[in-house]
């Protein structure tokens, strides 16, 4: 049972950059904008939040960095990919090279360390113990004890989807996504919603990278996201576009991360198990792949 | 009074005068049409009225007031609305927020969409339209997405409605509605201007009638004054007679048919079902049908890229069952396929090149290509099928307009000499002028003695050139009628579905 709690404590944990790339990504999504970058946004803003955390040791000043560069690099994303209408993927992929490529470099150069960055002075996320929650067992188990970032993840769900759905943005957004003729034609601002479709993607990246890198390591390690970009459009498609559905499967990725994290003790070589998150992923992908299919035959015959 | 009063309007695309020095009024409480052949350039001058695009030259005045538009909002906060001939209309999304689209109720952040849906449908009860707000556009049929359109106009209180070819997409039966809707409209007061070039339309609808040709204004008449004839002389600059008078059908041997052929789709759904078909030399059948009722299926079928899952081909006396696009064109099929640019042209290509695609072999000295021969056939087809703006035969074939690379497709297939000619479409989006020529050719070829089968959703065509009409609902061929024996209401009742005849009412729907 203690076992079992805490691994839904992990899974909550490991979600949260999971769900807020995914639910970031949401927006670019259904503005038709496949944001690839999501894992460089994340990589950018988990590296610039430990930098600034090192250097001033003031955590709300490393959040405002780390989510800047995230945002830095929406506009690159957006200029290129949307008023310069290059090929998405192409310039997503050089994001996350770029990132890759650059964090390692200004790691190795400026501070002299290769692959890691670990420091006393890096001042991390504190974790919350919320005394209402802390009495409640098994709820308490799982739900106390989590940075901030991982409470402020559940109120962007709700606050994504009523946007999504329930505000004049969700649906231009929407609009724009699906048929731009008919956004056009009532003279919405097509490439400006695009532009912020990425930049709230941007922000939410901004918030996952941190978590990332300051919520349990307070450190930096080179390409410490891990692909959790690309685990959040996974999350999307699966989630077919929807809030809820997108944040399901980040909690199903999320477990599996947990479960790879609870299994590393068991005597199989760590890299087999460090499969687990990924192995899990395309059989999600396949299975969803599968059910679409039969979806469309259904409504097809309809 | 005018509305609209466009002086000397001028739009150039770089070197191309798209629209030269046109100066046109449009009174209040009036429907005029707006005629020409395919870029003649009517809608570059409506896109300028709806702010899409901007004059090089002139002005255009409102009530009066001379106007600039940057952006069809402008226009419409001016009062012009436009339905375009496709639909800006969001599929997932409800009719009444594709309505309001763009000008959400809101209670502080929340869209109000009870309130919504409530004034949409007050809207369109107002106007006496069929139609629910609260449907989801992806659900309801091409003409009530048509409503939808005009209603998101009149709720924006546009009182100038530009239609662009809006009975393209209709069956006859919803045409002839559309048209009493618009002059319901009109009667209270609304400007109504439709793009078209179906001349019945304009005469069963139009006040006046401008017409263009080649980016000039040949003239604004009166509907009353004028008859179809003239307004098709005005369009061409000549004159154009699409009823023909065909010599009788000398039906030769069958050379092709259909027994109870079915064919299903990749998820199972039968695309075809039952199908009962056949073509004797000498004669045009022609398959009839709205849309997506299985005619592109067919026309697959036809050209060897579906196969057939129950039932059997027979041509000229042999069973056929080979899916082989080359084998069957070797057999004597001619093809003209519905979509010019997917299964008939390569867009990239020259013009030369398109015109011996498929016969290259042909054309070959010693496995290369015989430049001097392959030039001086397409010079010769260029010039026997009137094929215009083909100087250059190296220029790409997608430089050309409808009309004319639909002419190259002809050429290269009739050229072939093929003894069953199918046809899918063969004048869509091709100008009056061309259409006439196409159609000669046609019945030329019938006279030859070839069987022809013409799939077309313009019923005019398949009432002017068929000696026998197949009527496609569904997949399946709900009517067989001798041209001769039936007129233009029984054949759009078959393609709605209802076999009036059999007195067996299938139900009133549309596939979609």
């Amino acid at each position: 049972m203690e076992q079992l709690l805490s691994i839904l404590h992990t899974t909550l944990r490991m979600t949260t950059p999971i769900a807020l790339a995914a639910l970031g990504g949401l927006y670019a999504h259904r503005a038709g904008v496949l944001n690839v970058a999501l894992e460089g946004m994340m990589l950018a803003s988990a590296f610039f939040g430990v930098i600034t955390s090192f250097a001033t040791g003031n955590i709300f000043l490393a959040l405002f960095v780390g989510i800047l560069a995230s945002v830095v690099l929406g506009f690159v994303f957006s200029f290129f990919g949307i008023t310069l209408k290059g090929n998405l993927t192409i310039v997503g992929l050089a994001i996350n090279t770029l990132v890759a490529g650059a964090s390692s470099f200004i790691l190795q150069v400026v501070f002299g360390q290769r692959g890691t960055f670990a420091n006393q002075k890096i001042v991390g996320l504190k974790e919350l113990d919320i005394p209402i929650l802390r009495n409640i067992p098994i709820l308490g188990d799982i739900f106390n004890k989590h940075t901030p970032i991982v409470y402020l993840s559940l109120l962007v769900l709700v606050v994504v989807h009523f946007i999504l759905y329930h505000t004049k943005l969700g649906v231009y957004i929407r609009t724009v996504g699906e048929k731009e003729d008919a956004a056009v034609s009532v003279g919405l601002p097509v490439n400006k919603l695009r532009y912020i479709s990425v930049l709230i993607g941007s922000v939410l990246c901004g918030l996952a990278g941190i978590n990332i890198a300051l919520e349990n390591v307070t450190m930096f390690v080179e390409n410490m996201t891990g692909g959790r970009g690309f685990i959040a459009l996974a999350a999307i498609y699966s989630g077919r576009g929807t809030a809820i559905g997108t944040y399901v499967f980040s909690l199903l990725f999320g477990f599996a991360d947990a479960m790879q994290i609870r299994m590393q003790n068991i005597k199989i070589p760590g890299a087999f198990i460090q499969m687990i998150p990924y192995l899990s992923i395309i059989v999600v992908l396949s299975v969803i792949g599968l059910l679409n299919k039969r979806s469309r035959r259904v409504s097809d015959d309809v | 009074m005018s509305v609209i009063e466009v002086q000397e309007v001028t739009k150039r695309f770089g070197d191309f005068t798209a629209i030269d020095q046109i100066t046109l009024d449009f009174a209040e409480g009036e429907i005029h049409a707006i005629c020409g052949e395919n870029g003649a350039g009517k809608s570059t001058f409506m896109n300028m009225l709806f702010g899409l695009l901007q004059p090089t030259e002139g002005q255009i005045l409102l009530h009066g007031k001379p106007v600039d538009f940057h952006s069809p909002k402008e226009a419409i906060h001016s009062g012009i609305g436009m339905v375009h001939q496709h639909f800006k209309l969001v599929p997932s999304l409800t009719v009444f927020e594709n309505v309001l689209l763009g000008e959400e109720m809101t209670q502080s952040l929340k869209i109000d969409r009870q309130r919504e849906k409530e004034s949409v449908q007050a809207t369109i009860d107002n106007f006496g339209f069929d139609l629910d707000a609260g449907d989801k556009i992806e659900a309801i049929s091409v003409g009530a997405q048509q409503r939808a359109e005009i209603i998101k106009m009149l709720h924006r209180n546009v009182d100038i409605l530009i239609l662009d070819e809006p009975t393209a997409v209709l069956t006859p039966q919803e045409t002839d509605e559309l048209l009493d809707k618009l002059i319901e409209l009109k009667n209270l007061g609304k400007t109504i201007i439709i793009i078209t070039h179906k001349l019945d339309e304009v005469k069963k609808c139009a006040d006046r009638v401008t017409v263009i040709r080649r980016g000039k204004k040949i003239g604004t008449v009166y509907n009353q004054d004028v008859t179809e004839k003239d307004i098709s002389r005005m369009m061409v600059g000549r004159d154009v007679s699409l009823d023909f008078d065909k010599k009788p059908c000398t039906c030769g041997d069958l050379v092709l048919q259909l027994n109870n052929v079915t064919a299903t789709s990749k998820l199972g759904k039968k695309v075809l079902e039952g199908i009962d078909l056949e073509v004797k030399q000498g004669e045009i059948v022609g398959i009839a049908g709205i849309e997506g009722n299985g005619q592109a299926e067919l026309m697959e079928l036809f050209s060897g890229t579906r196969k057939l899952t129950d039932g059997e081909m027979i041509y000229k006396g042999k069973k056929i069952n080979c899916c082989d696009p080359a084998a069957l064109r070797k057999m004597g099929f001619g093809l003209v396929p519905e979509d010019r640019y997917r299964d008939a042209l390569n867009a990239t290509m020259s013009i030369w090149e398109n015109m011996i695609a498929g016969r290259h072999k042909d054309y070959c000295k010693l496995c290369f290509f015989d430049d001097k021969v392959i030039r001086q056939v397409t010079k010769e087809l260029i010039e026997e099928y009137d094929i215009r703006n083909c100087d250059n035969i190296d220029a790409l074939v997608s430089t050309l307009s409808g009309g004319n690379a639909q002419k190259i497709i002809m050429a290269r297939e009739i050229s072939c000499n093929p003894d069953i000619m199918i046809m899918s479409q063969p004048t869509r989006g091709v100008d009056i002028g061309s259409i006439e020529f196409i159609h000669q050719r046609i019945i030329q070829l019938r006279d030859e003695g070839k069987a022809v089968i013409v799939i077309s959703s313009e019923l005019t065509e398949i009432m002017n050139l068929s000696d026998r009409i197949y009527v496609m609902h569904k997949g399946k061929i709900v009517g067989e009628r001798e041209t001769s024996q039936t007129n233009k209401e029984d054949i759009g009742l078959l393609m709605a579905g209802i076999n009036h005849q059999a007195n067996r009412e299938v139900a009133f729907s549309y596939g979609t």
